[in-house]
């Protein structure tokens, strides 16, 4: 699965390694993320409209990943790990907040000139590559996955590294 | 559009406070943080051609006038980037102020980057992503600032 991919898959890979707790606890791993980027990445369980599943929301202070209420330990967990893959694969500032917006579909059929009166424009980032970083995610909620069924311990932790 | 007789077919009975919404919250442009003035707006308006003076667009405003030309109503939705409809059709209306408080959540909150797992997303999900930005608001301890008058 790996080979062959970009080196930013690799990269991000490798930079997770140290990362993985050795508890796979989703909670810890934030904690251990947050350490290592020197900035707070929160999540937030709350309701959200059924049509959204998560979302990663940034500000100048922290990240936060926000995930329905109603999603499965698993669907948390896969979500979770998606989104700290972009942070990993440096997709920290992605498209323009306004950009994001439109894709997003929340605005309906509103004027981008509007949207961009209204929030600042920002310097355009290619569009984060959701394949890549869902190549990262999958290893990551397999490793946690690993770690967590061998209570605590893997043989595995140099493999990626 | 409510057309009831005769005497209020040219009015649009909305007008004033829907113009008034676009005036208290739509900065004049991506580099221009400044929300519009009616003397930026009867400016622009002008060097399209069309004859208004300040003092016109403030009586619209204000609600003492409520049926401007097609002409000047075209070129004030062209100003505040909205679409004719906004001023006579309830549901756009509806859904163009939806929008123009999520976008305005979004400056406030400080948001940089937003990144959704969606499937189907309308402007009616909006509302749990107004509540998440008021949660992150509050975590960040943010006060939701007032826009400032626009006269």
């Amino acid at each position: 699965m790996i080979r062959g991919r970009p080196s930013a898959v690799t990269a991000a890979i490798r930079s997770a390694g140290p990362l993985l707790p050795d508890s796979g606890e989703i909670e810890h791993f934030l904690e251990l993320v947050s350490a290592d980027r020197g900035r707070p990445l929160v999540l937030l369980v709350g309701s959200l409209d059924d049509s959204v599943s998560g979302a990663l929301i940034s500000t100048p202070q922290a990240d936060y990943i926000a995930v329905s209420d109603h999603a499965s330990p698993e669907r948390l967990c896969a979500i979770v790990c998606h989104e700290v893959a972009h942070l990993l694969m440096g997709h920290d500032h992605g498209p323009p907040l306004s950009q994001s917006l439109f894709d997003s579909g929340l605005l309906g059929d509103i004027d981008p000139e509007l949207a961009k009166s209204v929030v600042a424009t920002r310097c355009a980032y290619d569009h984060p590559d959701e394949v890549d970083a869902e190549v990262v995610a999958t290893h990551i909620s397999v490793e946690l996955r690993r770690r967590v069924m061998r209570g605590g311990h893997t043989f595995y932790d140099d493999r990626w590294r | 559009m409510n057309v009831n007789d005769e005497t209020t077919a040219d009015e649009l009975p909305h007008l004033a406070e829907r113009l008034d919404h676009l005036f208290k919250t739509v900065p004049r442009s991506a580099e221009d943080r400044r929300l519009h003035t009616s003397s930026s707006v009867a400016e622009l308006l002008q060097a399209q051609g069309i004859s208004v003076t300040p003092n016109h667009i403030r009586n619209l405003t204000t609600g003492r006038r409520s049926n401007p030309s097609f002409i000047l109503l075209k070129g004030l939705a062209d100003v505040f980037h909205v679409p004719l409809d906004y001023f006579a059709n309830d549901d756009v209306a509806q859904e163009i102020k939806d929008s123009i408080q999520a976008l305005t959540a979004m400056r406030d909150t400080n948001v940089q980057r937003l990144l959704l797992r969606a499937h189907g997303v309308s402007p009616k999900s909006l509302d749990s992503i107004l509540a998440l930005l008021d949660r992150i608001r509050r975590i960040e301890g943010l006060d939701a600032p007032i826009d400032e008058d626009p006269e």
